[in-house]
């Protein structure tokens, strides 16, 4: 379960203070797939760099499971971190390594042991469906390959959540459609909680149950995604289902 | 040409191993000690994961300073510490403690460019995976830049090289000793033209295997 309370996060501008987050709050049940949509600047990045902790939220809690990760020490921090796996737009594979070593990386860096390792790596391989690009490079891989690997690789550790920075924005329209199914495929079988940010509104239509819209760093509307979509409320709603019709 | 050889060619041969000999000993130890402080001027760094803005600056200057002495005086200052380290203020050992401290602080600004050129995001998403600060320098940083450091690498041993010539001049061996003595001092033009066409061969060397090898480490370049 994660839960989210009351966070928020200010930046120093030249003109005075921004406020990037204000006061967000969200709850995720075990299985949720939920979308957070916005446009640019709506403060999406500064929500996945806050809930990830490469930012500080200058207040408010974040809990998965029990703990308030915010509260945790920078130890107990790092071993947390293996409960939320990240997957990024660009993908942030290490360009140097293997497929193998790049699912591996996670577990190899919490110490687990070797065979334990390689018999996952084929597991994880297997379960985003490029079990025999193995020994492959990045460079060799596709866009769409290279996104199943970041999958492979940020459910290596077993977390409870998956959290995808624009998981297909980089992506063509085909390659999109195989990573949300796969993403909705992962979710079904291993009930991981997968959350979304995103500015794509076909990729929020298209897998998850729950959404919110945020806009100046707040949610404007949150709740189920055909709920939300048939009757949407907010203006900013409104113009994100209308550009998409639009085009 | 076969009287030549047959006067100097023994000696060219010695030297050139000399200088061989010199360039790589101080290019191993200027790297042992300037990949350290080349990563520490790197993490250290604003933004860097283990940001230091007071580390920094004085390590910048430490190597700033160090890296303006012009070579020639350096070598000169350190002859006491020289003696100190090897008991002796000639030869290649004794040439080669002002080159490991001159080409330290060169070595390590060579690592931090390349380390800069680590993409962001990657050691982003090494955090977010719990890995130590020890773990992104070991598994990202150096490994994602291996390439530009073996690039970097062929830039150092040049140097290394050239200012090994200019250790000749006090006595140091190698390819600089003896065109300075033979030809310099002796004016033998040819022993003169024969040490710098060596010098000339060895540079070629060196740059065309770190090529290849930077080549076949980059893992990019596989498709």
């Amino acid at each position: 379960m994660i839960k989210i309370e009351n966070l928020s996060k200010e930046f120093n501008a030249n003109h005075g203070k921004v406020k990037a987050l204000d006061n967000i709050n969200l709850e995720l049940n075990n299985g949720d797939i939920f979308g957070i949509i916005g446009m640019s600047g709506a403060g999406k990045s500064t929500l996945l760099r806050c809930i990830t902790l490469l930012e500080r939220p200058d207040s408010g809690s974040i809990y998965i499971g029990d703990n308030d990760i915010l509260k945790l020490n920078e130890k107990e921090l790092r071993s947390a971190r293996g409960k939320m796996g990240v997957v990024f737009q660009n993908y942030n594979l290490l360009m140097q390594e293997t497929v193998a070593k790049n699912v591996a990386f996670p577990m190899e860096i919490a110490g687990r042991p070797k065979n334990e390792i390689k018999q996952r790596v084929a597991e994880l391989l297997d379960l985003v469906q490029i079990g025999d690009k193995a020994s492959f490079y990045p460079a060799q891989l596709s866009g769409g390959q290279r996104q199943r690997v970041a999958i492979a690789r940020a459910l290596a550790t077993e977390p409870e959540a998956l959290l995808c920075d624009e998981p297909t924005s980089a992506l063509d329209v085909l390659t999109t459609k195989q990573v949300l199914s796969l993403l909705k495929e992962i979710n079904e079988k291993l009930n991981t909680t997968i959350i979304i940010i995103t500015h794509e509104m076909s990729a929020v239509k298209a897998i998850c149950n729950k959404v919110a819209v945020i806009n100046d760093g707040s949610f404007v509307e949150m709740g189920h995604t055909k709920e939300v979509f048939a009757n949407p409320k907010s203006s900013i709603t409104k113009m994100l289902l209308g550009e998409d019709f639009r085009m | 040409m076969e009287a030549f050889f047959n006067v100097y060619g023994s000696l060219l041969l010695y030297s050139t191993l000399e200088t061989l000999y010199m360039t790589i000993v101080a290019t191993f130890f200027s790297y042992l000690f300037g990949v350290p402080l080349g990563v520490a001027l790197s993490i250290t760094k604003k933004g860097g994961i283990a940001s230091s803005p007071t580390f920094n600056s004085i390590a910048g200057w430490v190597v700033n300073v160090v890296r303006s002495v012009p070579f020639i005086i350096l070598m000169v200052f350190v002859i006491p510490f020289t003696r100190l380290v090897t008991g002796t203020s000639i030869g290649p050992n004794a040439g080669n403690v002002p080159l490991i401290i001159a080409a330290t602080p060169f070595v390590a600004r060579i690592v931090e460019q390349s380390l800069e050129e680590v993409d962001r995001g990657l050691i982003e998403a090494a955090k977010c995976m719990g890995a130590t600060n020890f773990q992104i320098i070991t598994k990202v940083m150096l490994k994602e830049s291996r390439p530009s450091l073996i690039r970097g690498l062929s830039i150092s041993a040049i140097t290394i090289l050239s200012y090994s010539a200019i250790t000749g001049t006090v006595g140091a061996g190698g390819l600089g000793d003896m065109a300075i003595r033979f030809g310099y001092q002796q004016y033998i033009d040819s022993v003169m033209y024969s040490t710098v066409i060596l010098l000339i061969i060895i540079v070629v060397l060196i740059q065309w295997l770190c090529n290849l090898w930077a080549f076949k480490a980059d893992k990019r370049n596989r498709n």
